[in-house]
């Protein structure tokens, strides 16, 4: 499963948010769009889901193709199902542990008998199974900021995703809880394409990283994160990195 | 601050004022007749001294239960359009719209049922025309107003993030607003649904206009119909002693019911609303 986004620009109303963005995105090579607060990561990811045009005044321009197929082709409700994404807050529906995971698949019609076994696996993967384990009939709002995000994982994980995107998921976690995340999705990475927009360059120094430093809407450079972080080509990059631009 | 204490205050002792006034002017009358013959009791009768409101009590049963079966839907239909489904133009002009309802003097609202539905009723339905039908549909459209209001600030109120957790796990609008947004609501949906609930209780005048006010319970939605506050407004310019005194004890009745469903709905706003 390969998402290529070639030439791709996006309005709100009259204010350009991309500007002629390339990428390609595959699994095995998770991808790390970095750039500073404005710099158009979230709308890059919303486009991806196509939950960008929700915004209502909104124009796009060039094509995002989910394995040859133009997204625009697809059911929005259908893509979703294979381009999950978790948010920078982790806000659970106001559902028990368990509906939260089970609210996906169920979605998709998933009968009964398989869910509890789905709900399980998605939990493990996202290394939540055994905190939560005995409490699945809990609301999901009363777990700690760490587990929620992991349950936000979970619950995306649920429903099979081809490509999972991840907005910032350790902006609003402690150190350690963002460390357990981030370990979580370079270990996720290795099955499926993984897409995390962060403005913070250290959770991209994982394994077979790719990052796209996006600045304005546009992708100034892109290639392995190695390589990236540690000689950028651009003077923008450079200085970003050294926290010069913000 | 201790003027501000004194409005807040002003309004207990209003209600509090009103609470002694009727149970002075009706208990005794209840106490005398016994509570069970005043409330069960199926003949209304003053001249011969018989005070049941069990038939009036059942009219107005049946006029509050046909307005919600109206008014529910369609307010809660109308509230889920304008906050999820409107494009963004429409929704600030279409809901004040909705609000004015609300500004509409109810005299008006029984004037327009009496020379509308009321012959529409009996020239297409049969019966007289005044009947439950006619009440619940004016009713209706009486506490629409107030249940979609409600439900419309309730459902803004819910997180957008739920939403597009929602979306984003490849939920449908309609799912989305089905299973996510309406429950996470409900307590001010509930609310709503209260609120006019107390409004098609104590609605008189609207009622009197299309109900017939015939003092049989009815026993399909084609009969005329009489409700306790249609009754009160009916018998009180000529009542006197005993019979005054019966219409505040009908007074004392409505009140409790009033305040029963306000308990009621209150234990219901801050009781359990799933996991959440």
């Amino acid at each position: 499963m390969t998402i290529r986004v070639e030439d791709y620009s996006f309005w709100y109303g009259g204010l350009r948010a991309l500007s002629r963005v390339n990428l390609t995105i595959a699994p095995g090579e998770p991808l790390v769009v970095l750039g500073p607060a404005g710099s158009g990561k979230t709308t890059l990811l919303r486009c991806l889901n196509r939950l960008s045009e929700r915004a209502g005044d909104t124009r796009q321009a060039g094509r995002i193709l989910l394995d040859g197929e133009d997204i625009r082709d697809l059911d929005p409700p259908v893509l979703r199902r294979r381009v999950g994404m978790v948010f920078a807050l982790p806000t659970p529906l106001p559902l028990s542990v368990y509906e939260n995971v089970a609210y996906g698949p169920r979605l998709a019609g998933i009968g009964r008998h398989e869910l509890d076994a789905r709900v399980e696996w998605s939990l493990r993967a996202a290394a939540l199974w055994p905190e939560v384990e005995g409490r699945l009939g809990e609301p999901a709002g009363r777990l700690s900021g760490g587990q929620q995000q992991r349950l936000a994982i979970a619950r995306a994980l649920a429903v099979g995703p081809e490509v999972l995107l991840l907005d910032e998921p350790t902006a609003h976690l402690d150190p350690l809880s963002a460390r357990r995340i981030a370990e979580l999705l370079w270990d996720l990475s290795r099955q499926q394409a993984v897409v995390m927009a962060t403005h913070d360059p250290r959770p991209a120094t994982g394994p077979r990283a790719r990052v796209a430093f996006l600045y304005l809407g546009r992708v100034v450079e892109q290639g392995p994160a190695a390589e990236i972080l540690a000689r950028p080509r651009d003077s923008l990059t450079r200085d970003f990195l050294a926290g010069r631009v913000g | 601050m201790a003027a501000l204490r004194l409005a807040a205050l002003s309004t207990l002792l209003a209600l509090v004022l009103i609470a002694i006034f009727i149970l002075a002017e009706g208990l005794p009358l209840i106490l005398h007749e016994g509570p069970a013959r005043f409330i069960l009791g199926r003949r209304w009768a003053p001249g011969d001294g018989d005070y049941g409101i069990g038939n009036l009590l059942a009219g107005t049963a049946w006029v509050t239960a046909g307005a919600l079966l109206i008014g529910v839907p369609l307010g809660l239909s109308i509230a889920v359009f304008l906050c999820e489904v409107a494009p963004p133009p429409l929704a600030p002009f279409l809901k004040p719209a909705v609000e004015l309802l609300a500004a509409i003097p109810s005299v008006v609202y029984g004037f327009v049922g009496l020379v509308t539905l009321v012959p529409l009723i009996r020239t297409h339905l049969g019966g007289p025309g005044f009947s439950v039908l006619a009440c619940s549909l004016v009713l209706g459209v009486m506490i629409l107003p107030t249940i979609a209001s409600v439900t419309y600030d309730s459902l803004r109120a819910v997180p957008s993030a739920y939403r597009e957790g929602s979306l984003a796990l490849g939920a449908a609008r309609w799912q989305t607003i089905t299973r996510v947004l309406i429950p996470a609501a409900r307590p001010g949906i509930l609310a709503g649904i209260i609120l006019g609930t107390g409004r098609a209780l104590g609605e008189t005048m609207a009622v009197l206009m299309v109900a017939g006010n015939a003092l049989r319970a009815p026993t399909s939605p084609l009969d005329p119909v009489r409700t306790l506050t249609g009754n009160i407004a009916l018998e009180m310019g000529y009542a006197a002693g005993e019979h005054r005194q019966a219409l505040f004890a009908t007074g004392v009745v409505l009140f409790l019911v009033i305040f029963s469903v306000n308990v009621v709905a209150r234990a219901l706003v801050r009781g359990p609303s799933g996991a959440r």
